[in-house]
């Protein structure tokens, strides 16, 4: 039986996850959290923001990168960020666009500054050389400008173009 | 044992609306805050930034308009496809106009952000300007790795000091300053430098249209013209931090009035002939330090700087500056060849001295004497640099003094330190046993020293380290009443690799008396039985950090099968090719830092990191030098290889085996 200590997190789903109390320390929020609480037992933290789906790839990510730290990844982007990683976080990121979001919210919610960064590099890497109507059509988003904004970004571009 | 699989389900989670709109991707834009968003923007080129984001949606568009408060100018990347270090490898006639093309490259860009930033009425702070397709990434030579490490590279330190010192910094490695440690930066095609008066109004307006805020300016290898020089008329009330690093043409006509400018970085143009006229002298000079009345920390590199020039930064005592950094020396071998005399270099020594004398408030000193320069002094017979001055009166307010240059040892430091009495921080490089015996008397006279890093470069390393450690013990342990403890010490290139090391074993058992645990570092040669050992004895006593020095060789070259010398000599060749370029992207550790560095990259990481024990860096300086005979020893397999041999030289530790042939009779020879 092992002495390490424990904490156990709660999502937003009502799923729990038993995880090394220093491997969960790289959350920056659960870090504030357990030095606040009794050592003495295995305490319960809710994480009402963080589905289970996201949550138990936070715990995958901290299991790994706590014993081995993250590169820092240069801004901005050189290449690819398949270019610029370990074969880990590649494999890691191998997930769908809405699982990759929820990531990012999570690593910010819970202030894992690594994670964020690296989740937000791969977003930044899928937006890399696409024109807005293809970032608009990739996420979803609506063009809402007015038609005054219209001919004002019109203008600027135009100012680019002669020049 | 921990378990990471969910353990309780207490709640099916059902498919509502966001679940919907997570399919389509709506969701996206209720769900990721500005502030997220802001982040993965950043991420992308800063063309990119200002041009493809601004037109996704409103809220995009807002965030740029509100947030970014930076911003650079560069190249753009895409048109020299992406990789600024590869143009210089090749040779092809087009790219190699492209390099010409700068001017018509940037313009267009810089009119296009003064439209923007003025109509959206955008807050600009920090204003980054670099002129150059190459060398922008210096990251690759000093990269970033340990991050835990209590003894960040010099390099990291400057990084790191630097981005807390801009407000809302957008971090960019194409227009950061370059916080080389050596003063030939390469210039070697400075004809695609920058230059402002190709559309001076173009400079003058983005200027203006940010003057409101601007508190950062940084200029990276640009030629700037008069007109640009004098849009510092309007921001010479609130600017900050400026940062002039290879610009050239940079003249203010007073610099009294920059009463908010708290740093200075200075690296002098250097492109200038040696038979240049003394009025073309493009420098410091031009800063009469003393008129900067706010101005705590000064970067100053010179280059090509003589007596007289070192005589015109400062006329009279300083009690502004805190700390300051200063990098001495010459660029070309050449240069001081023909220039640089017997007489110069005591004259500008004498010059150094009474310069660094004048800043009677300074509490972080770090000199760096360039390798060429280095050599010049190192050459005397007597120690003239630091003996004979007669105008460096104490300096009690000196609490750090980082020292590179080997120099220093030849010219007794042990007396000179003697001016720094209260120092806490000391760091420095022996290179030979008797560099150890003056770094014994030195650290004897200072009594209140408490941080020590030293790193070893020496072909004796073993036998170095632990007469090192003998010597540090018997200073620490034996030094007299009122002596401050060690906390901290790093030793770089630390070589005692016998199974027993009790030597320091010793020094880690008196460290290991203080209440609050000392900080011990140290990148040893080889990770032996010893160290680790130490790392568990120690473990609660001391906090020991081994940064491992053991061949790390990419998994590629795991599998290398040997040459099959039965093929044809087309197919040799070829294959050694590709085990030579596989080599040459391979990667080693720097016992220096313990950074992960290309072992094509480990001469240039030493000059950059390292200061100028790396004259290679420059190919031109090593062509004039003649470095076919100066050896480097290989951090794998402790060989000591000549320079130009040492990123495909035949590493025992790889097992790789690049062997000399083909032989006489095929008539052909390897390059």
């Amino acid at each position: 039986m092992s002495e390490t200590k424990q904490v156990e997190l709660t999502s937003k789903d009502k799923v729990s996850f038993k995880v090394d109390r220093d491997v969960i320390l790289m959350s920056g929020l659960v870090k504030d959290m357990l030095e606040e609480g009794d050592e003495d037992e295995t305490p319960i933290i809710p994480i009402p923001n963080v589905d289970s789906k996201p949550l138990q790839k936070v715990i995958e990510y901290c299991q790994y990168h706590h014993k081995e730290p993250a590169q820092e990844i240069e801004k901005p982007l050189k290449g690819k960020i398949e270019d610029v990683i370990c074969d880990w976080d590649k494999k890691f990121l191998e997930i769908d666009q809405s699982l990759l979001i929820e990531l990012i919210m999570a690593a910010n919610y819970l202030n894992i500054k690594d994670l964020l960064d690296l989740t937000c590099a791969k977003v930044a890497s899928m937006i890399k050389g696409k024109s807005p109507e293809q970032i608009r059509e990739m996420f979803g988003i609506e063009n809402d400008f007015t038609p005054e904004e219209e001919a004002k970004i019109r203008e600027e571009n135009k100012w680019c173009e002669e020049a | 044992m921990f378990n990471s699989s969910p353990i309780t389900r207490t709640t099916i989670h059902e498919e509502n609306d966001e679940d919907e709109q997570q399919r389509s991707g709506g969701w996206f834009h209720s769900r990721v805050p500005p502030e997220v968003l802001y982040s993965i923007i950043s991420y992308l080129d800063f063309r990119s930034i200002m041009m493809i984001i601004p037109r996704v949606c409103s809220s995009w568009r807002e965030i740029i308009i509100q947030q970014i408060n930076t911003l650079h100018i560069y190249p753009n990347i895409d048109l020299y496809g992406g990789d600024f270090d590869h143009l210089f490898s090749s040779e092809k006639e087009e790219q190699y106009q492209k390099h010409m093309m700068i001017e018509k490259d940037i313009i267009p860009f810089v009119k296009y952000l003064h439209k923007f930033v003025e109509s959206n009425r955008m807050k600009i702070f920090n204003l980054f300007i670099y002129g150059s397709i190459q060398e922008a990434n210096l990251d690759r030579y000093a990269p970033s790795r340990p991050r835990n490490t209590h003894f960040p590279s010099l390099h990291q330190q400057r990084k790191k000091e630097f981005s807390q010192r801009v407000v809302n910094y957008l971090p960019n490695y194409f227009t950061e300053p370059t916080f080389s440690m050596e003063t030939s930066y390469p210039t070697n095609c400075s004809f695609i430098k920058l230059d402002f008066n190709f559309d001076s109004n173009a400079f003058c307006n983005l200027f203006k249209a940010c003057k409101d805020n601007l508190q950062t300016v940084v200029l990276k290898t640009c030629k700037v013209d008069q007109p640009f020089c004098q849009c510092f008329d309007w921001v010479k009330d609130k600017l900050e931090n400026l940062v002039l690093d290879n610009v050239t043409g940079f003249l203010l006509t007073n610099t009294s009035e920059f009463e908010n400018l708290k740093y200075l970085y200075h690296d002098t143009e250097y492109s200038i002939a040696s038979n240049v006229l003394e009025s073309m002298y493009i420098g410091p000079k031009f800063f009469e330090l003393n008129n900067l009345s706010n101005c705590k920390k000064l970067s100053l590199h010179l280059n090509y700087t003589k007596a007289a020039q070192l005589n015109q930064l400062s006329s009279t005592s300083n009690n502004i500056v805190e700390e300051l950094e200063v990098t001495l020396g010459t660029v070309q071998y050449s240069y001081w060849e023909e220039s640089l005399s017997i007489f110069d270099t005591v004259e500008m020594t004498k010059a150094f001295l009474e310069l660094l004398a004048k800043f009677k408030c300074v509490k972080k000193l770090s000199i760096n004497l360039d390798g060429v320069f280095d050599f010049a002094l190192m050459r005397h017979s007597s120690p003239i640099f630091l003996t004979s001055d007669p105008n460096l009166k104490e300096l009690p307010n000196v609490l750090e003094l980082k020292l590179e240059g080997r120099s220093f040892f030849t010219n007794r430091i042990d007396r000179w330190i003697t001016h720094f009495p209260n120092i806490k921080l000391f760091s420095c490089h022996v290179d030979n046993e008797n560099d150890i015996d003056l770094l014994q008397n030195s650290l004897y006279s200072l009594k209140t020293l408490e941080e020590l890093d030293l790193s070893i470069r020496s072909f004796s390393y073993g036998e170095l380290s632990s007469k090192l450690i003998e010597t540090l013990l018997f200073v620490f342990k034996e030094g007299g009443a009122g002596r401050s403890f060690l906390k901290s010490l790093c030793i770089r290139g630390y070589g005692d690799c016998r199974e027993q090391n009790p030597e320091l074993d010793k020094l880690l058992e008196f460290m290991s008396g203080y209440a609050k645990p000392a900080k011990v570092c140290l990148v040893p040669r080889k990770h032996t039985p010893a160290l680790q050992s130490m790392q568990s004895k120690y473990a609660n006593k001391v906090d020991l950090q081994v940064l491992e020095s053991q061949v790390l060789m990419d998994k590629s070259l795991e599998n290398v099968k040997p040459i099959d010398y039965s093929q044809s000599i087309d197919e040799i060749l070829e294959q050694r090719r590709d085990l030579s370029n596989r080599l040459k992207t391979s990667s080693i550790i720097c016992l220096y830092c313990g950074c992960l560095v290309q072992r094509c990259d480990y001469s240039k990481h030493n000059q950059i990191c390292h200061s100028g024990n790396e004259l290679e860096y420059d190919l031109k300086v090593a062509k004039q030098v003649d470095l076919s005979e100066y050896e480097t020893h290989c951090p794998s397999c402790h060989k000591d290889i000549k320079r130009r041999d040492f990123s495909t030289h035949e590493c025992t530790e790889t097992r790789i085996k690049l062997p000399v042939i083909p032989t006489s009779s095929t008539k052909f020879h390897y390059q």
